[in-house]
């Protein structure tokens, strides 16, 4: 019931803004140092449009790129994201600041979401047959066959994309979340719902069978 | 230390942060033990790989995008009793409830018409082949006849209104044409009044 009565505000405190900007009045732009998180949070449950602008604006990076490099697919991961704000938008009357930052609870949802779509395009590449993955495999076989140790930049991104398609979700995601996203090994632990000593077991894991994978294709660090 | 006591301090250990007497007992693990030392190896190759890799950022328009449907997904929410009704009845009035619930009257109405209604006693003289397809011919004429006199109705109709479209042209050209008078062949001289031409 909460949350209806969060939803129905939204529009009248848009609306407020907007007579506000009318009259030349002052619509308060915060910069993310002067809003603390948990206020930024209750201005979006307030319904404050300018808010949630500046919550996609702070979280919006951070969810798309473990989308991203998550699904290895930018279209995939530009949906993903959409969806995971939608997601924040329906139950963020059901946060609760005490169980755990923000971050690690969007990152949490994000992290379910995934899970779904993974299972999803799973059981649909079950029932694919072998000629659709054709291409895909010629593709698997020119990056394999490529001996270029000097990679730079997008080449780096790309073939790390490539390589993270290859390790089980599991091991993927506790790798994203670690080296690409720089989560505190607690947050991890939270975000995923199994213990720290799991974490640094899959971690450890991830990186050796990622470092394997990039040695076959003669990668050199 | 063995391998199993090392797996929680190996991550720390690849990324440079494990503390200095812990760091010394990995290592001095990795002396003796081969199979830790690739995972290592394999650990660190991977860790200064990824490091490597630029941070991603957000597609601008994606931001516009998102924005745009949490608007639409908030003014879907509107207040007053009447936005009330609408998301109490929202589950109510979708396509597929509709289809759901003309079909479950359907099925009633045809169930009722069969089960509860007064049912005429049949015979078996009328499931006889010859009588049934008389009846399916007879039927059949019948739906032949209504065509062919619906068809000629219209026919006849459709007649009906070109002729008077007919006349109605011409008595509009009769009437839009100028009065041209009449000469006699070969008079140069009008004709005079009371004159005879």
């Amino acid at each position: 019931m909460a949350t209806v009565a969060q939803w129905w505000r939204w529009m009248p405190a848009s609306a407020e803004a907007t007579q506000e900007d009318a009259r030349g009045g002052k619509r308060t732009v915060a910069s993310e140092s002067e809003l603390s998180e948990r206020k930024l949070i209750e201005r979006c449950l307030r319904g404050d449009q300018t808010a949630w602008e500046l919550l996609v604006s702070v979280h919006g990076r951070r969810v798309y790129s473990i989308c991203l490099r998550f699904t290895g697919n930018p279209a995939q991961a530009e949906d993903i994201t959409q969806e995971v704000f939608l997601r924040v938008f329906r139950s963020l009357a059901s946060y609760r600041p005490e169980e755990g930052s923000f971050t690690v609870w969007i990152t949490r949802l994000t992290r379910n979401l995934l899970i779904d779509h993974y299972r999803r395009a799973r059981m649909e590449r079950l029932s694919d047959s072998l000629e659709d993955h054709l291409p895909k495999l010629e593709e698997q076989a020119a990056v394999e066959t490529r001996t270029d140790g000097m990679l730079v930049g997008r080449e780096v991104s790309e073939l790390l994309q490539k390589a993270l398609q290859h390790l089980s979700p599991e091991l993927r995601e506790t790798l994203i979340l670690r080296d690409l996203e720089h989560l505190e090994y607690k947050e991890i632990a939270s975000a995923l719902r199994i213990p720290e000593g799991t974490v640094k077991s899959r971690l450890n894991r991830a990186r050796a069978e990622l470092g394997r994978l990039l040695r076959s294709w003669n990668v050199s660090p | 230390m063995t391998c199993a006591d090392i797996d929680q301090l190996l991550s720390e250990y690849v990324e440079g942060t494990l503390g200095g007497g812990l760091r010394q007992q990995v290592e001095a693990h990795l002396e003796e033990c081969a199979g830790c030392r690739q995972m290592v190896a394999d650990a660190q190759l991977a860790w200064q790989f990824v490091q490597r890799a630029p941070e991603v950022t957000l597609p601008p328009l994606l931001t516009n995008s998102i924005l745009f449907h949490l608007t639409r997904e908030a003014s879907a929410y509107r207040s007053g009793l009447w936005g009330w009704l609408e998301r109490f009845l929202e589950p109510v009035l979708q396509p597929r409830f509709a289809m759901g619930m003309a079909m479950t009257i359907l099925s009633i109405s045809l169930l009722g018409r069969f089960a509860l209604g007064p049912q005429r006693p049949r015979r078996w003289e009328e499931l006889h082949p010859v009588r049934v397809w008389s009846g399916v011919q007879l039927q059949a004429r019948r739906v032949t006849n209504a065509l062919v006199r619906q068809y000629e109705d219209l026919r006849v109709v459709w007649e009906i209104r070109n002729r008077l479209e007919q006349w109605a042209e011409q008595v509009r050209n009769t009437t839009d044409e100028p009065v041209v008078e009449q000469r006699p062949a070969g008079s140069e001289e009008p004709p005079q009044e009371g004159e005879n031409p």
